[in-house]
């Protein structure tokens, strides 16, 4: 049994190396985790165009996580710190627009951490939650 | 100071040292100028320079790359140079930039100083390789007590306040041709595959435009502010783009167009950046 919540929609963009695998893994572990949580998988955490983001906020995500190797596992060496480098900047730019900062996250999950991806999508869904409950 | 800075242009162009020069003339009244480019020495004598010289000549860069050019810049408008020539846009030998000392502009909309102003530092300009006239720097720094002060809010408020702003914009892209660093030749907001943006003008897709240029310029936007002036239904465009001057500088401690050796902070990394909340 999922715990999912009625009615919303997360947007998981996951690394194909390290967090897709990882989010398998999760299934092989029988690990559950809220099927809010609809998934795209995106070459490196590098690739990641800040304007998918913003055009899935656009189109009614709920909430967006991105997720991708640890700093130094990175298939392509360096794509992920990049990424660590646009997060805050975007994340920052987002909260000026008024999308609350609790909407948006990003993780480190490899390809390994079954168990890790379950919680961090748990911590993902009840943050948005709360975000559509409290405003 | 007119004559001061004919006769400098009139002495360059003469000299054959460049192949025009960009510089303000007079428009239709008196509280109005528009960009002069003067080839000839005869010419000269249209340029003008006053507090209604409000725009940012250094656009006309990215379009001039292959000519040697003669450039008037106030003090604000010399980054938008360094940074125009960090991004190879053209190369430094190609322009010579004339600073002109500036009390001040004023926006005829509302006949007071814009906010940059106010705390400017840069009215005797710095770094160029000409300067005409003297001027007086403000005794106050420049912060960023507005935007900190919209930070407070609640992101209901803001989200409500920016929807109200991008009710009124009908979307004619002003504020991005007026931008000198908004130059791709294929923008994204007219691209159709894929089609990001959608054609009609409603409130949303004004602020996914908005959004979306704000985050092109990033790190690269050196603040201006020449599409608040461009916009034509006021919307407080130096809100945003002094977010993100604030943004690099407390993020990554990085000025665009200030230092000509630094790396923009999205085009670089370092094994030591913080994790900020990444889980």
């Amino acid at each position: 049994m999922d715990n999912k919540v009625p009615q919303l929609n997360i947007v998981g963009f996951l690394c194909n190396w390290c967090s897709y695998a990882g989010a398998d893994m999760t299934g092989l572990g029988r690990n559950t985790y809220p099927s809010n949580i609809k998934v795209i998988r995106i070459p490196c955490t590098g690739r990641m165009d800040p304007m998918m983001i913003i055009e899935a906020f656009h189109n009614g995500a709920d909430g967006v996580l991105v997720s991708g190797c640890h700093p130094g596992d990175c298939h392509y060496t360096e794509g992920n710190y990049y990424w660590r480098r646009r997060y805050p900047h975007l994340k920052s730019l987002l909260e000026h627009f008024g999308i609350d900062k609790r909407r948006f996250h990003a993780s480190w999950v490899s390809a390994s951490e079954g168990k890790k991806f379950a919680e961090v999508v748990k911590k993902v869904t009840a943050e948005v939650k709360d975000w559509r409950d409290n405003g | 100071m007119d004559k001061e800075l004919q006769d400098l242009i009139k002495k360059l162009l003469t000299e054959k040292k460049v192949d025009y020069a960009i510089g303000y003339e007079k428009a239709y009244d008196e509280f109005s100028t528009r960009p002069a480019f003067v080839t000839s020495a005869e010419d000269t004598a249209r340029l003008i320079f006053n507090k209604y010289c409000i725009n940012n000549l250094g656009l006309y860069l990215t379009k001039l790359k292959k000519n040697k050019i003669a450039l008037i810049c106030k003090g604000c408008d010399i980054p938008t140079v360094r940074e125009l020539v960090k991004e190879k846009q053209f190369s430094r030998e190609n322009v010579i930039v004339i600073g002109a000392a500036c009390d001040g502009v004023l926006d005829k909309r509302t006949g007071k100083q814009p906010e940059k102003c106010l705390n400017c530092g840069v009215k005797q300009p710095k770094g160029a390789d000409f300067t005409v006239g003297t001027a007086k720097d403000s005794t106050t720094a420049r912060n960023f007590n507005d935007v900190a002060e919209f930070e407070k809010k609640s992101s209901k408020e803001k989200m409500q306040f920016w929807d109200r702003q991008f009710e009124k914009c009908i979307r004619c892209y002003a504020c991005r041709n007026v931008c000198p660093v908004c130059y791709c030749p294929d923008c994204f907001a007219q691209r159709s595959m894929p089609e990001y943006l959608n054609k009609n003008v409603d409130a949303e897709e004004n602020k996914m435009f908005h959004m979306i240029r704000m985050q092109h310029v990033f790190g690269r936007c050196t603040d201006c502010k020449a599409c608040d002036t461009a916009c034509p239904v006021n919307i407080p465009l130096t809100l945003l783009t002094k977010k993100l001057a604030k943004d690099a500088k407390e993020l990554f401690n990085y000025e665009s167009g200030a230092d000509m050796d630094a790396r923009p902070p999205l085009s670089t990394y370092d094994e030591d950046d913080p994790e900020s909340g990444i889980m």
